[in-house]
């Protein structure tokens, strides 16, 4: 896609950059005030986030500065960008909704944030239950936000079996078709994935977002 | 386990330093205060003073009541064996030596290839760990697979109270605590005589950050009641769950760990608390929390100390790695960290040869490559004897300058004590070692492990103990999958 280099464009770009949450709303702010579309500020809050993400992959960037980036990307988008879309009677494209929590009996936190940080940055609307999240949980969340993917992380030896559980929830509440299911955590094998019949799963939050992808037919 | 180290034992802070890093802790504590997740002890903690926000679990705990605890504190603890040849004694700078629990999967050394870890792997580790010399409690390392996760704790204490005489010290899974205590009143007849014998203790962590569970403050207040040895220490990351300056993360952490104390020593005066954190760092480019990092090793030389400062009895990591296999990088991390773990002068240093793959993979190799690390390491700090015969002065001036010692008398009369002599490495001429097979490490490693798991015979339980702790087990099992 092709968008007007502006200076607005351009601080938008290096805030991002340097994870300068202030100097980000400022020039989205006056971008927004000079009657930028919001389509292009956000295609560039996009298109930087995928920079970042490269320059993570190759080692320039670290995990804490991407998630960072991610998350100051979030409010602005949420605070700023969608408004002002609403506004002119226009969305956001999002190109999946993805319900995510750690089961319950489980509090491992970290790397299913870094999971939903990751899917949110590519595009995603996630819906984060956190932890100790019960199968009952993880279907009255289907039935809310009817997401295309839900996904299941567990980290210990004795929670695993919930990931079994909540897909059996799900069938019993006749959501199962409705739904993907991934699953993810430490102690997550292709062969327990198999065993529950779950649809995917990642070894890590860069390999998380590739299955989802990959589940819903969205191209790279 | 080294009794008394001679020299080595690391002071890493200055006074001035451990006295900021106790203030902070304290205001920590007193200011932002932390969540408990227990009913029970949100009352209890209510009613010696602390400032509890009910509503919202946040529990502010005056400097006093932080004091107070510590001075009721057991300041020497005891964790028994089977038998009292033995029993560990856990005060001062009294260094002891254990495995770890909790990996998935075993390494197969000769494929470099995993699979998920059994039962029996768990036998086999705390048999090895029965014949290890320098191993003085035992940890199930790995995590059975092949039994109902539910109740795969119970299972792993089960196999461990049989195959071994040394000290056990279980993880707690939030399981009731209950099950464990029934399980090890077995081998001393009942519940009681525990408290005379507490061969069994249990390992628990709060929630970095700051956030104390609810199974796991139940269980703690199970165990500080039962008067057994308790580890309840934070294992938070740097960067993620406790702040990215590790002075700041050992502030977190110090406060984490002694509001537990707070909690155990309230409960039951005297409770057998052990002090310390299993803290390192999440990595910035794959996430993962290290178990090879320096961080963690700057972590166990401040807990070493603090603990000593409260004269607590401590506890540290060291002998893992964040390898995929056993090769130089583990045998590297699992050297460097335990030489830092035991030079920081804890109690018990746990982990030891436990895990490959940032705690996910186990490898009884590397836990025999570790009781060779730790024979070493304890030389060492052990010291030498400075006197008037080791100053050798009569020796020296009989021999001169020229010539050699291999004959004086001198030379027979200390070197089988003076000397460190390897078992498992290497010190052939290259032809010989050639001729023998050119065995690297890893393969005499895997020799070793395999002689002793066919030869070694752990003491066994009389039939009759063993016959009621299989019926404890099945007891429980049942209950626990029914309910
Ligand atoms: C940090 C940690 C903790 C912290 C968690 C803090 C927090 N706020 O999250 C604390 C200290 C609280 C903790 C507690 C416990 N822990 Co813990 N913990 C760990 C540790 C060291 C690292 C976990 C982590 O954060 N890794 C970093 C992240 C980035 O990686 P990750 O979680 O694996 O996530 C990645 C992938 O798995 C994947 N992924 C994760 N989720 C999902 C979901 C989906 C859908 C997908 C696709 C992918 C995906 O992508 C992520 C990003 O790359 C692991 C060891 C390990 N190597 O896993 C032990 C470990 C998991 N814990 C263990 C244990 C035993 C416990 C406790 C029982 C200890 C105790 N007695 O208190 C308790 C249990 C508490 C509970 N009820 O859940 C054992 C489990 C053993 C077993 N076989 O079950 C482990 C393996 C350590 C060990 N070797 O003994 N723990």
């Amino acid at each position: 896609m092709v968008f007007q280099v502006s200076k607005i464009n351009t601080a938008i770009k290096e805030s991002l950059l340097t994870f300068d949450r202030e100097k980000l709303i400022e020039a989205t702010k006056k971008g927004l005030d000079e009657g930028h579309d919001p389509h292009d500020l956000l295609d560039v809050v996009t298109s930087s986030l995928r920079e970042i993400g490269d320059k993570f992959e190759n080692g320039e960037f670290f995990l804490a500065e991407l998630i960072n980036a991610g998350e100051i990307a979030k409010t602005i988008i949420s605070e700023y960008l969608e408004p002002s879309l609403k506004k002119s009677g226009s969305e956001r494209k999002v190109i999946g909704h993805i319900v995510i929590g750690t089961v319950a009996g489980d509090i491992h936190d970290i790397g299913k944030s870094i999971v939903a940080s990751m899917l949110s940055m590519a595009g995603f609307e996630v819906i984060d239950l956190g932890v100790d999240v019960s199968p009952d949980k993880f279907v009255e969340a289907v039935k809310e936000h009817s997401p295309e993917v839900i996904g299941l992380s567990a980290l210990l030896t004795t929670t695993l079996p919930i990931q079994r559980e909540t897909i059996k929830a799900l069938e019993e509440n006749k959501l199962r078709g409705q739904v993907k299911v991934i699953v993810g955590g430490s102690p997550v094998t292709e062969d327990w994935v198999k065993e529950i019949g779950a649809d995917g799963y990642g070894e890590d939050a860069i390999e998380a977002v590739k299955i989802v992808k990959r589940i819903l037919d969205i191209s790279e | 386990m080294i009794e008394s180290p001679k020299i080595g034992i690391f002071e890493y802070f200055s006074k001035d330093e451990l006295y900021r890093i106790h203030a902070a802790t304290l205001e920590v504590l007193e200011k932002i205060g932390v969540k408990i997740e227990e009913e029970n002890a949100l009352r209890l903690l209510d009613s010696i003073g602390s400032d509890v926000e009910f509503s919202k679990r946040i529990v502010k705990i005056p400097q006093h009541v932080v004091e107070e605890a510590i001075k009721k504190s057991s300041h020497s603890v005891l964790f028994a064996g089977r038998s009292k040849e033995f029993d560990l004694k856990l005060e001062g700078k009294k260094i002891n030596f254990g495995l770890g629990e909790g990996a998935i999967n075993i390494l197969d050394c000769e494929t470099n290839s995993i699979r998920p870890s059994t039962k029996n792997d768990v036998a086999n580790a705390s048999k090895l760990a029965d014949a290890l010399p320098t191993i003085d409690f035992v940890m199930p390392l790995f995590t059975a697979q092949d039994v109902a996760k539910q109740v795969m704790p119970l299972h792993n204490l089960h196999a461990a109270l049989k195959n071994t005489v040394k000290p056990v010290m279980v993880v707690d899974f939030g399981l009731d605590a209950n099950y464990l205590i029934k399980m090890a009143s077995t081998i001393v007849g009942e519940e009681q005589k525990l408290k005379e014998r507490p061969l069994l203790g249990m390992y628990s962590e709060p929630i970095s950050p700051l956030t104390h569970g609810k199974d796991h403050i139940k269980n703690l207040m199970t165990f500080a009641n039962a008067e057994l040895p308790i580890v309840y220490i934070p294992s938070a990351a740097s960067c993620s769950t406790a702040p990215a300056t590790m002075a700041g993360a050992i502030v977190q952490s110090n406060a984490e760990t002694l509001s537990g104390n707070v909690i155990a020593q309230f409960t039951k005066k005297g409770a057998k608390f052990i002090y310390g954190a299993d803290t390192s760092v999440m990595d910035q480019r794959t996430g993962v929390f290290s178990y090879g990092a320096p961080e963690w090793m700057i972590v166990n030389l401040a807990m070493a100390q603090l603990g000593r400062y409260y004269n607590l009895p401590t506890w540290s990591t060291g002998g893992c790695s964040d390898s995929k296999i056993l090769d130089g990088q583990a045998t590297l991390e699992a050297a460097l960290s335990l030489f830092i773990a035991a030079s920081s002068g804890a109690n018990l240093i746990h982990d030891v040869g436990s895990f490959l793959n940032f705690g996910l993979t186990g490898s009884l190799e590397l836990v025999t490559i570790c009781d060779e690390i730790i024979s070493m390491i304890s030389y060492v700090l052990n010291g030498i004897e400075v006197n008037d015969e080791t100053l050798a002065l009569d020796v020296i001036a009989k021999v001169g300058p020229g010539g050699h010692f291999i004959t004086q008398k001198h030379t027979l009369d200390f070197l089988r004590k003076e000397h460190w002599m390897p078992t498992l490495l290497n010190r052939q001429m290259r032809e010989s070692w050639v001729k023998s097979g050119s065995k690297d490490l890893l393969e005499r490693a895997r020799e070793k492990t395999k002689n002793i798991l066919s030869s070694h015979l752990p003491n066994p339980l009389p039939s009759d103990v063993k016959k009621e702790l299989d019926d404890v087990l099945k007891k429980s099992e049942k209950e626990i999958l029914n309910a």
